[in-house]
């Protein structure tokens, strides 16, 4: 899968050398290419240098933390996508570090998967959201009718699943992975660790993937999912 | 406490100048009496001689003369003077050999000194007197002895400055005790803080029981500290617990990694080790965030996400996560919503706690079975009731069940890590939700009753209503 990303450059601001070490090596077995600095100072001096496509910023970081650089960044109108790491895991932290320009907010300890899914996210940016009508192969999604179909098969949705199948469709070919969905679509944070989101997943597919009819959505072993079009 | 120290302290200075203060009004109330008896003493004496003067000057001289030689005999204690001189200031009556050289004739009182007739008194004697020049040209001369009213000023001066001097060193001594009482409670409560400082978290300030300003300073202070006490010890708590269970997961994935490095004969089997030691871990990670977060909860009481919430609305949307789930395993998820009043509240809290209720109460239930959950207005706010039909709680666990970590004996086979109904009675206090678990033979209800949750006027919904496009 690393061919679709040749080009794109991270960089990594990041203290701790070891766990810095796994995400470049993660991150460049997918086909980015990653630099990496270890202080604050350095890293904002990096930054400046526009040559990225996507900043990973640790929060607590020597020198100078990572919300004030990337407030700083903003203030430069250096408009970079941002992920932010933090072994935080308040619900106000979160806030704290959206609020202050990050685009997405990781809290440590994390899946090195989690952390790919959600760096591919942000590197793709999802169908434009003035699209009426999303299709993904035979599926279609109509966003003002609020009505999806499967080829001339109209699929009866409830509002949640309707809002999943609408999350997945603008991100095609893409893994999510469970907390995304639980963040974007159920806005739930702290969710008990049950295969809530398996299950809703479970009915959505049987209600998209009728018997005898091409699967589009599939399980991503330990990771997520992911809605395509077989090749 | 030195006596630098005593001169130092706020209460001495205070009770200094409330020394002074008293003393100055002293002061000037003995001034008041001095003026008001020794002083008009005098002026009563000046005004009667000066009025004698005045009348008996109209009289006749034979009358005069009279009255002179009998104010003369009549003062068997030789207080007053009286004397009749004629124009060339040779004496015609009365008890005065010569005119006083000084004295001019004008009527008014004046203090003169006078030679009295020799008797083996004093030569000299200083007097108030009055001088009159008659019709006649001869000079009426009224006087009265100043020793005795100077002896009443100065006794009474005398008395007055005896009482100064003991009312003022007894306000001093008054003072000087009571701050160094008021020190001794500073120094008691200084000491005390400093033990406290130095490690000793037990110590409490001492409280003597007079109700007074120190002892409620103390009291409140003591509560405090038994406040951060509890506190300290919650982290402390924390901190075992998680040690306590971490080491349970942590022990399992040590040795599943020893035993796969030692005995694994292929990948496959390395990587199958590998993935359950993952698993193992993340459950240990999931204890840290859930402990984490309910100790967020408990000890931050913090209410900055709080706002009027719909609880018919929270109960839909969980309805809505769980049903999926209860198809799954075969169990009937009902719900009964009455529309209520808006409740104040955290809306993600209460969504994460009716969540966690209602998760457990699936996991509970057997397939077949149903979990209802009812939400209606009670006699004293909103009562929330989440039935199953599954095992139910031992009476006995009733208690426990809120309890970090408590799993029942009955329900080990279960997963989970028994944070769940901790997270539930976290939340629940926060909100002032009065938790009761009751029999639902067989099954177990769990009651929340919507206390202490402020209701916020019905206004605010219907505008919100409005407000909506139709």
């Amino acid at each position: 899968m690393g061919h679709r990303h040749r080009g794109c450059r991270i960089l990594l601001i990041e203290d701790d050398y070891e766990t810095a070490d796994e995400i470049v090596k993660d991150l460049t077995d997918h086909g980015y290419l990653v630099t990496h600095a270890d202080t604050g100072q350095r890293g904002l001096r990096s930054a400046r240098g526009r040559g990225f496509n996507l900043l990973i910023v640790d929060r607590m970081l020597p020198e100078l933390d990572g919300l004030s650089i990337i407030k700083t960044l903003r203030a430069e109108n250096i408009r970079v996508p941002v992920l932010v790491l933090s072994a935080l895991t308040g619900v106000d932290e979160r806030v704290r570090g959206l609020k202050a320009g990050g685009d997405d907010y990781l809290t440590k300890p994390f899946a090195l998967s989690e952390l790919a899914a959600r760096v591919e996210a942000l590197l793709r940016r999802p169908t434009d959201a003035r699209e009426t009508t999303l299709r993904v192969g035979p599926l279609e999604l109509d966003l003002i009718d609020r009505v999806a179909r499967r080829k001339a098969r109209e699929i009866e949705l409830l509002p949640r699943e309707f809002k999943l199948l609408e999350y997945m469709m603008r991100r095609p070919s893409r893994v999510v992975t469970r907390d995304m969905l639980l963040e974007r679509v159920w806005n739930y944070t702290n969710a008990p660790h049950t295969n809530l989101v398996d299950v809703h997943i479970g009915k959505l597919r049987r209600k998209i993937d009728a018997e005898g009819e091409m699967p589009l959505l599939y399980n991503v072993r330990g990771i997520g999912f992911i809605l395509r079009v077989p090749d | 406490m030195s006596p630098t120290e005593l001169l130092r302290a706020t209460t001495f200075r205070l009770v200094a100048a409330l020394a002074g203060l008293f003393g100055a009004s002293t002061l000037l109330i003995f001034a008041f009496i001095y003026w008001q008896t020794a002083g008009s003493e005098t002026r009563r004496i000046e005004a009667l001689i000066a009025y004698d003067a005045k009348a008996e000057a109209g009289e006749p001289r034979d009358l005069i003369e009279r009255f002179v030689t009998t104010r003369v005999t009549n003062d068997f204690h030789h207080l007053t003077y009286a004397a009749l001189f004629d124009a060339d200031g040779k004496r015609i009556a009365g008890d005065l050999d010569t005119m006083p050289p000084d004295l001019p004739p004008d009527g008014q009182v004046h203090v003169t000194r006078v030679t009295p007739p020799s008797q083996g008194g004093p030569t000299v004697e200083t007097v108030r007197a009055v001088e009159r020049r008659l019709a006649d040209g001869s000079f009426l001369v009224i006087g009265r002895r100043s020793e005795e009213l100077e002896r009443l000023r100065e006794e009474v001066a005398r008395a007055l400055g005896l009482g100064l001097l003991p009312a003022v060193l007894l306000s001093l001594a008054t003072g000087t005790v009571l701050s160094w009482r008021a020190n001794q409670r500073v120094k008691e409560v200084n000491d005390t803080a400093e033990r406290i400082m130095r490690g000793q978290l037990r110590e409490r300030l001492p409280v003597h029981g007079k109700a007074d300003d120190f002892d409620r300073l103390s009291g409140s202070v003591n509560r405090m500290l038994d406040e951060i006490e509890r506190l300290l010890d919650e982290i402390k708590g924390t901190g075992d617990e998680i040690a306590h269970d971490l080491r349970t997961p942590l022990t399992r994935v040590r040795a599943r990694l020893e035993n796969a490095r030692r005995k694994s004969n292929s990948i496959e089997e390395l990587e199958a080790a590998v993935d359950k030691s993952m698993v193992g871990l993340d459950q240990a990670l999931a204890i840290i965030t859930a402990l984490l977060r309910i100790r967020e909860i408990e000890a931050g009481r913090r209410r900055t996400g709080f706002g009027d919430v719909d609880l018919a609305e929270v109960v839909a949307a969980t309805e809505e996560l769980y049903q999926p789930i209860a198809e799954d395993r075969d169990i009937r998820l009902v719900t009964h919503i009455e529309p209520l009043p808006w409740i104040f509240g955290d809306h993600d809290l209460l969504f994460e706690m009716i969540g966690n209720l209602v998760d457990n109460a699936l996991k509970f239930t057997p397939p077949g079975g149903t979990v209802t959950v009812t939400l209606e207005d009670g006699r004293s706010g909103p009562v929330l009731c989440v039935a199953d039909s599954g095992p139910g709680i031992l009476p006995e666990d009733r208690e426990r069940v809120l309890l970090r970590f408590f799993r029942s004996a009955r329900n080990q086979h279960v997963a989970g890590v028994g944070l769940g109904l901790s997270l539930v009675s976290a939340i629940a206090k926060l909100h002032e939700i009065r938790i009761v678990f009751a029999d639902a033979q067989p099954g177990c209800i769990v009651e929340l009753h919507f206390e202490g949750s402020t209701r916020r006027p019905a206004v605010a919904r219907s505008v919100e209503l409005q407000a909506l496009p139709s």
